[in-house]
């Protein structure tokens, strides 16, 4: 089996290439929470009595012990100095091995099959060293075969099983994930994505920083005696705290779909409504969308093109489901959005997707077209897997 | 391996690299400029617009008249002041575009020091118009202060003459509206001399605080960011009257705290202080007779006093006759005794120096105390506490941003597939120290204090804050806030006790992203130390 793993700063993922050689996503999740979701497992680790637990099971534990907590840790990577989770001391790169170890096994449930090739996404930005320990960290948790892949061509080879693209055509990948921002402009040569310019991103832009902007603002809508009232009851607190979360990504989820959010939330014994309209919504989110289109064009700039030469414009990560986003994305640009990946997903199905493109061993496998439906395929597929004809230009 | 050692590692191997490839030769050269600077002193420049009294407050700060003062607008060029063990002078002079693209050094003349002022000062340029051609006047003096130190004097920035404005800032690094466009902020900062900036500005009576900040707007503030700038209100004596019984300071201190509350202040400035630089200036100049001048001046009492100095024309012009009251008669002296004084450290330091030596204090210990009382002081350690503790990290931070503008643009542009490896390497090095390096997600959480992305709850938590990230000292027990040494183990104990409390506050109910981060960011500094205390203990 072949599988591809996304590691996020806020969530990761695990995706299988079927039989079919379609890729697949896993359910990875370990309990319930407002984060995450049954694919997308919080990148998050707790310390319990000397075990490490991660995911959705994490989070949840954290309000027991803040200080055997641990989460965004992917900006950490080559650290040299441990976290001290509980007694434990870790390095990023042991926190990254527990969550390959946990990966794996739920792909391995799954199937009933062993992995014999992971392909591993990373920031496009990371040098060597950064690559060196997360390969390491693979090793370590009994992934033996891996291959990397950057994040923004895993998208865009996701994109490119239902799409077909023109050699030398240029894409953005605009990458607003739950805890950071990311844009990349590759560019598709000889079959192969090779970046235009240094990706770019915002760090602390995000889902998260979304959830937080409802967050403060639903307790801007309630009276300061009520919260005090429960600051005199910790447990409480917490508990209220936890609701609102929920309440906050359920707004941000609504909002995307409807005009109008409203909830009653309850305070103690008695109920507070709170309402949001999706105009209000943006507005409070203006600034942080702002960010990311300042970046967006930057990196246009970078590269020294316009964005008139880009081709298409590839939407990744949860947080580009806003519809604010898709609005001024469509308005920068000027170009419709294409929209047939899953955000959350696309990067670890692109990767799936890659790994099963390779020989077994990391190899370089040439790209070609289906004959027949024009499904993009590699010289390494015997059949495609779109219309089930036989690739003329398969080689043994 | 310290930061400053791996950056220097960093900097020798880029150097190398850039000598075995041709197209490599100019960021060679760049880097190696970059290079001379990590071993020196931190030059902060005194900037400003005219009139502000740079001088001034660069006089009073190492307790000496170095540089010429005057009540015209007098500094001409651009003085940097390094410690020397003898005085004496070197002019460098501007470079026309041509020599500067084809590489040469600038040109450079030794003189003694007795030639400053036909160097420095504006009414000399008729005598000496070789003047026009200096871009920078080197300035050798055995002061202590300069050996942490080197300040730079600069022309007032909107000067009438446009040249010296020019001379300001070129030194600054900072280009006409025109070449602004080619080169974008980063750049500009880095070809800065000047690691770090005191803002001097003042304001004459009747002036808006609007008006007041508009004296910060223009092309030098683009340089400036919280880390590495400082305000100083100059003459806060101005309008000082006696009679209120505060001195020029504490009412100046009004003035500060309220335009450190305007955004766009914070947003450049770490912090804004209050001086009246003229009495300790002229402190040292005073004559014998002036002096026992002064001194006669203790027999009148303190409301006669009060009224002899209520302004400056009265003080300076009325004759001795038109003195009505037999004591101050005895004691008032002659117009010109009395405006030479004034000239020198004004009336607020005629004040100061009545009632000190009313104490008996002697000269020296006059001297010590009018540093502390007028502000000087405090801006002298703020500037060793803020720029000194954090000099090499600013520095550093220059650097990297330096270099990743231009690596990035060569690996973007250049055809040299060796030159493009280079830039990777750098690249890839910078990215690591970072990573590695905590202290630069520390200064991230500063400069996001500074531009109020978050604010403290109480005073206990900045206080911690501001000590983990290293105003006070560089050392464990500075860090950790700590006034006399401990036992290894109970340091460990506090910085665990602090990582606690810091992953507590980071989640406290409502708490902003920006807050969390930063209590992020702190408690992960206290596990350092932890883990370094833990090393040390043998556990």
């Amino acid at each position: 089996m072949k599988v591809g793993i996304d590691l996020g700063t806020s969530y990761s993922s695990i995706s299988i290439l079927s039989k079919e050689g379609k890729p697949e996503p896993v359910n990875v999740s370990t309990g319930i929470s407002v984060f995450g979701d049954n694919y997308s497992l919080p990148s998050a680790v707790y310390a319990e009595n000397g075990k490490l637990i991660v995911g959705q099971a994490a989070i949840v534990s954290r309000m027991r012990n803040l200080g055997n907590f641990k989460s965004e840790f992917k900006r950490d990577l080559g650290q040299n100095i441990p976290y001290r989770l509980g007694e434990m001391q870790l390095m990023p790169d042991d926190l990254y091995r527990e969550l390959f170890i946990h990966l794996k096994k739920c792909a391995e449930q799954f199937t009933g099959d062993a992995i014999e090739l992971a392909c591993i996404t990373h920031p496009a930005n990371y040098n060597d060293r950064k690559k060196e320990l997360l390969v390491k960290a693979a090793n370590k948790a009994g992934l033996l075969s891996v291959v990397l892949l950057d994040e923004p061509s895993a998208a865009a080879i996701h994109y490119c099983t239902d799409k077909k693209m023109d050699e030398m055509d240029r894409l953005m990948v605009y990458d607003f994930g739950g805890g950071t921002f990311d844009v990349a402009l590759i560019e598709h040569k000889k079959g192969k994505f090779e970046s235009l310019t240094p990706s770019l991103g915002v760090e602390h832009c995000g889902g998260i920083d979304i959830d937080r902007i409802l967050f403060e603002d639903i307790i801007r809508n309630i009276k300061a005696e009520q919260i005090n009232q429960m600051k005199s009851n910790p447990l409480n607190l917490n508990r209220f705290k936890a609701r609102l979360n929920e309440i906050s990504v359920k707004a941000k989820h609504h909002l995307s779909a409807t005009e109008n959010y409203a909830e009653d939330i309850e305070i103690g014994f008695e109920y507070q409504n709170y309402e949001i309209s999706r105009t209000s919504f943006n507005a409070l989110i203006f600034s942080l969308i702002d960010e990311t289109m300042i970046c967006s064009n930057q990196i246009v700039k970078n590269a020294g093109l316009k964005m008139a030469d880009i081709n298409t414009l590839l939407l990744v990560g949860g947080t580009s489901r806003i519809p604010l986003v898709r609005e001024r994305l469509e308005k920068m640009t000027n170009k419709s959005l294409q929209t047939n990946v899953n955000p959350e997903l696309a990067v670890s199905m692109g990767a799936a997707l890659y790994a099963g493109q390779l020989n077994g061993k990391p190899k370089e496998a040439k790209p070609v077209f289906c004959m027949y439906c024009g499904e993009r395929l590699s010289t390494i597929d015997k059949f495609c897997y779109q219309c089930g004809k036989p690739n003329i230009s398969f080689k043994k | 391996m310290s930061l400053k050692n791996k950056l220097k590692a960093l900097l020798a191997d880029a150097i190398r690299m850039c000598e075995s490839c041709a197209d490599a030769s100019e960021l060679g050269l760049k880097i190696s400029e970059l290079s001379t600077r990590v071993d020196k002193p931190l030059r902060v420049a005194i900037v400003g617009i005219m009139k502000a009294g740079k001088s001034t407050l660069m006089n009073a700060l190492v307790k000496e008249k170095l540089v010429f003062t005057g009540n015209v607008e007098t500094t001409y060029t651009v003085s940097w002041f390094k410690y020397g063990e003898k005085p004496s002078l070197r002019i460098v002079f501007r470079q026309t575009d041509k020599d500067k693209q084809a590489g040469k050094k600038p040109e450079s003349l030794n003189a003694t020091f007795e030639d400053l002022e036909k160097w420095t000062v504006r009414l000399k340029a008729k005598e000496n118009p070789q003047i026009n051609d200096v871009a920078y006047i080197e300035i050798y003096y055995p002061n202590e202060i300069l050996k942490t130190l080197e300040l730079i004097d600069t022309p007032g920035l909107c000067s009438s003459y446009n040249l010296d404005a020019k001379n300001t800032l070129d030194f600054l690094g900072v280009k006409s509206a025109a070449e602004a466009k080619e080169l974008d902020r980063i750049t500009q900062k880095e070809a800065s001399l000047a690691d770090a900036i005191i803002y001097a500005f003042t304001r004459s009576a009747g002036d808006t605080d609007q008006k007041l900040l508009s004296q910060f707007h223009g092309n030098s503030l683009e340089n400036s960011s919280p880390i590495n700038a400082l305000g100083v209100y100059t003459r806060s004596d101005f309008s000082w009257e006696p009679d209120t019984g505060k001195s020029p300071v504490e009412i100046a201190r009004q003035i500060t705290d309220r335009t450190m509350h305007h955004p766009e202040m914070k947003r450049m400035l770490y912090a804004t202080l209050p001086v009246s630089a003229k009495p300790v200036e002229g402190l040292v100049l005073l004559t014998e007779n002036e002096w026992d001048y002064l001194k006669g001046l203790t027999e009148i009492d303190n409301y006669e006093l009060i009224e002899l100095i209520e302004n400056v024309p009265t003080f300076t012009e009325k004759a001795q006759d038109e003195f009505i009251d037999p004591d101050i008669k005895k004691v008032v002296g002659s117009p010109e005794m009395r405006s030479g004084i004034e000239n020198k450290i004004g009336i607020y330091g005629v004040y100061e120096i009545v009632n000190f030596l009313k104490q008996d204090q002697s000269r020296t210990e006059i001297l010590e105390c009018l540093y502390a009382k007028t502000g000087v002081k405090a801006v002298n350690d703020l500037i060793i506490s803020h720029f000194g503790n954090r000099s090499f990290i600013i520095k550093a931070q220059y650097i990297f941003l330096f270099l990743k503008e231009e690596c990035g643009k060569l690996s973007r542009i250049s055809e040299n597939k060796f030159l493009k490896e280079i830039c990777k390497y750098i690249l890839d090095e910078i990215d690591h120290i970072e990573t590695t390096e905590h202290v630069f997600q520390e200064l991230k959480i500063l400069q996001n204090y500074y531009n109020q992305l978050f604010t403290f709850n109480d005073e206990t938590e900045h206080e911690e804050f501001v000590q983990i990230t290293g105003e006070q000292g560089k050392h464990c027990e500075a860090k950790l806030g700590l006034k006399n040494p401990l036992m290894v183990s109970e340091m460990a104990d506090i910085a665990k006790d602090k990582i606690r409390q810091w992953h507590a506050r980071g989640n406290e109910f409502g708490v902003s992203r920006n807050y969390e981060y930063a209590a992020g960011v702190i408690a992960r500094s206290y596990e350092i130390i932890h883990y370094h205390l833990d090393e040390l203990s043998g556990n």
